[in-house]
């Protein structure tokens, strides 16, 4: 049986989640006896260049271009799953989410402590549009799998992948996912 | 604008006082700004936001100016079917403002809230606390018209014709109708005054409780607890102080059967309370009035003076106090927070109230129906009660019955009742939803309706909405879980935000963007809900899309997408639109 093939992507995400990807720590090792890498910023592979069984989608969705990518991600792999608190609810982004475009554009680009007199909102067409406010990316896309945590623990990653691989279910320890 | 008040006339006054406080202010002010809340604090050696969490805690109470006459329109199902919306409309019309505003003049105020008890005369709304029953579009143009030429609340009321009984009383004086439509022979006997107290008081207490046990009276407020055993509980209890307090919240929606016992049987519940504090060795009592029936006070004040004269209720301080605007008031822990001046938060149970009540001391919650069942015991023995009923629920029980029936009113029927028999009586044409027992009861459908209205089969607290053919389930379901939205008191997580969840479902539903997995989420979180929630309000919340899920299910899975879907409508162009238009020099 040939390798199962994963990829990853952030969104509008920090990289935290992806970090959290590494942390599996040795487990890797086995990991990559298991399982090849397709797109993801890991293999610094651009355009999916194969089926992918395994999709993890780190952040949510905060411009008309988190919307593209999400959709070739389920175009391309058989199982999506939302990793982290900003791809479940929108996250940290999606405290945006009551304020206005404008309001938030002009605290972001004018009103800032750091900013030294720029009136300047860029806006071109080269540069994704914004969308009204940050989304989950179960709104715009089936989502197969939630994992949980900000970022979710490198175990908490390591059990979900181990069973899915396994061909089974994944169930995630309840101390793996208590925070308080 | 919002008046000043002198506030030094309340220097001293106990915290229990607080909420007749805040209703004064309310209502001599118009609201109860920051200023005027430092103010009260001060004079009662209180912090500013203990006066703060209480004023915000009530509907009726407002830190904004809500006007010199404050409009409060009903939003349950029941007025919307009877055409509030175009209520609402003419009344923002002529006011020239909207529903949360003051009028273009400034001083009159349009609010909307919750049901009002009035759901046999629909569509309401409370104006300076006076009902308005029967509202339409011509009446509205008066009333705006009056209010602004000066002319008081009362006395517009009496310009549409006062009701039937005592509602036409000096004491009350209002529109409102009795709307009895079914009389019993438990409740509607002729009251001789003093007959149940005499009667109690040529017994031993024990030999009382005795008699309400061997009746069979179990409490009609909802949750049917043996009011005998309550009583037992509370006689052998040693205190030095303990309390009897009548329920007369009624806030389920559809419910308005205490409206009816309030207005023409207040004695038989005084003496019911009276025979309650002479079984339990009780000096005091409360007669805990919705704000929305403040029209009735002086009504039941009158009648309580009435007795006190006739010596019928020596050793028994009685008195009526306000709530607020809270339906979670009416949970018996709840209602005793706000008899203490405090935020209607229900407490931890155990201990209940009947152990540690009011002001920590034994205190006897019933419901306005159960005192006045507790008085015919003892005036026609336990048989009376006894010999009607079903095994496990004795007795009469008074339905508030309204909706699509041709005579919505009140019904005296034995327990045990089905519902088809209910529909055929009450004239219920092409009948499709009936819900028992209010938007915390269940959703039946036609497949039901041979059950019996029976603790054992369908409890309910007296409310019985009918819905016909024409009615949508969704639009129903929407109104009830926006109910408990607004009427959680926000104190447990899994009420607090459960609920939110559960509408937003609903909504998700209804639109037609729902995928079959969301139906299960439905249940889901309606179970976590209802198993995790602190009190009866979230514990009962989600039973009406539990129960409405399985008598409609056809109806639910037809609003359903389709599964295989991977990609959903979201709608970019949407979305990016505000983006779009936004330019900035
Ligand atoms: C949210 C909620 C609202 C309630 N509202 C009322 C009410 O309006 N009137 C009432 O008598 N009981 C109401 N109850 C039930 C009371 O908690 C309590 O059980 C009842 O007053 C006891 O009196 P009973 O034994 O005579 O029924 C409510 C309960 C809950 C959980
Ligand atoms: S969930 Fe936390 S770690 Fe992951 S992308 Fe969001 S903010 Fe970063
Ligand atoms: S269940 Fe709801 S109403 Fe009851 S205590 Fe909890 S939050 Fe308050």
């Amino acid at each position: 049986m040939g390798k199962k093939v994963i990829s990853t992507v952030s969104l509008a995400g920090c990289f935290g989640c992806h970090m959290s990807v590494l942390d599996i720590d040795l487990k890797l090792l086995d990991l990559v006896e298991l399982v090849e890498f397709n797109r993801s910023p890991l293999t610094d592979i651009k355009t999916f260049t194969k089926k992918v069984d395994i999709g993890l989608i780190e952040g949510g969705c905060c411009n008309a271009e988190n919307v593209e990518v999400l959709r070739e991600f389920r175009k391309n792999c058989d199982i999506l799953i939302s990793l982290g608190e900003c791809a479940v609810m929108g996250g940290l982004p999606a405290l945006r989410n009551h304020l206005s475009l404008e309001e938030c554009l002009e605290e972001a680009y004018c009103n800032v402590p750091t900013n030294k007199g720029n009136k300047i909102i860029p806006k071109h067409e080269d540069l994704p549009e914004l969308l009204d406010r940050v989304y989950p990316c179960h709104e715009v896309v089936k989502i197969d799998y939630f994992l949980p945590g900000c970022p979710p623990s490198g175990d908490v990653i390591w059990s979900a992948l181990a069973a899915l691989l396994n061909g089974d279910e994944p169930k995630i320890a309840k101390h793996l996912i208590k925070y308080d | 604008m919002q008046q000043a008040m002198d506030l030094t006339r309340y220097k001293g006054r106990q915290r229990s006082e607080l909420i007749e406080i805040l209703w004064d202010i309310q209502k001599s002010c118009g609201g109860i700004s920051k200023q005027l809340q430092s103010s009260l604090a001060e004079q009662l050696n209180l912090s500013t936001s203990t006066i703060e969490e209480v004023v915000t805690f009530y509907h009726f109470f407002s830190e904004e100016y809500r006007g010199k006459n404050q409009i409060y329109l009903d939003t349950s199902i029941i007025a919307q079917h009877r055409g509030m919306k175009e209520i609402r409309e003419t009344f923002e019309k002529e006011l020239g403002s909207k529903i949360g505003g003051l009028s273009s003049c400034g001083t009159i105020g349009l609010f909307e809230t919750a049901c009002i008890g009035m759901s046999d005369q629909s569509p309401a709304a409370l104006i300076d606390f006076v009902p308005f029953p029967k509202l339409t579009p011509k009446k509205v143009e008066i009333i705006v018209k009056e209010l602004k030429a000066g002319v008081s609340a009362k006395e517009i009321a009496k310009k549409f014709g006062l009701g039937d009984g005592a509602n036409a009383s000096k004491f009350v004086r209002t529109p409102v109708c009795n709307n009895i439509q079914k009389k019993g022979d438990v409740f509607f006997t002729k009251w001789k005054k003093g007959e149940a107290v005499s009667s109690a008081l040529s017994k031993k207490p024990n030999e009382v409780i005795d008699m309400i046990t061997a009746s069979g009276l179990r409490g009609r407020g909802g949750a049917g607890f043996p009011t005998g055993m309550k009583w037992k509980i509370a006689s052998e209890l040693s205190a030095d102080q303990k309390y009897i307090v009548c329920n007369a919240d009624e806030g389920e929606p559809g419910t308005f059967k205490d409206r009816l016992l309030l207005t023409e049987f207040a004695g038989l519940l005084i003496e019911g309370m009276k025979v309650a504090s002479y079984a339990v060795g009780a000096d005091k009592g409360f007669i805990y009035l919705r704000a929305e029936y403040f029209y009735l006070r002086d009504h039941l004040e009158k009648q309580i003076k009435d007795l006190e004269s006739k010596g019928l209720l020596k050793d028994f301080k009685l008195k009526v106090k306000m709530g607020a605007g809270a339906y979670v008031c009416g949970e018996e822990s709840a209602l005793l927070e706000s008899l203490e001046g405090k935020r209607g938060e229900p407490r931890m149970k155990p201990p209940f109230p009947v152990e540690v009540g009011l002001f920590g001391k034994p205190t006897i919650v019933n419901n306005v129906e159960t005192f006045v069942l507790a008085a015919q015991v003892m005036r026609y023995g336990p048989q009376h009660l006894n010999k009607m009923g079903t095994e496990k629920s004795k007795g009469p029980r008074l339905l508030s019955i309204s909706g699509d029936v041709e005579k919505p009113g009140i019904y005296e029927f034995p327990w045990g009742v089905t519902v088809a028999e209910v529909l055929k009586i009450c004239g219920a044409k092409n009948p499709k939803i009936v819900q028992v027992g209010g938007p915390s009861g269940t959703c039946i459908s036609k497949n039901d309706f041979v059950r019996q209205l029976a603790f054992e089969d369908l409890p309910t607290g007296g409310s019985f909405m009918v819905f016909d053919e024409s009615r949508d389930l969704f639009e129903i379901l929407e109104n009830f879980m926006q109910f408990f939205v607004d009427e959680s008191c926000g104190n447990c997580t899994p009420c607090r935000a459960g609920n939110v969840i559960l509408r937003d479902l609903l909504k998700k539903i209804n639109l037609g963007k729902a995928r079959p997995s969301d139906l299960q989420k439905m249940i889901d979180w309606g179970t976590l809900v209802s198993k995790t929630s602190r009190c009866g309000l979230g514990m009962s919340s989600p039973n009406v899309l539990l129960t409405s899920f399985k008598s409609f299910e056809d109806e639910f899975k037809n609003k359903i997408k389709n599964s295989d879907e991977l990609f959903f409508d979201f709608d970019e162009e949407k979305a990016t639109k505000e983006y779009r238009e936004f330019h900035r020099e």
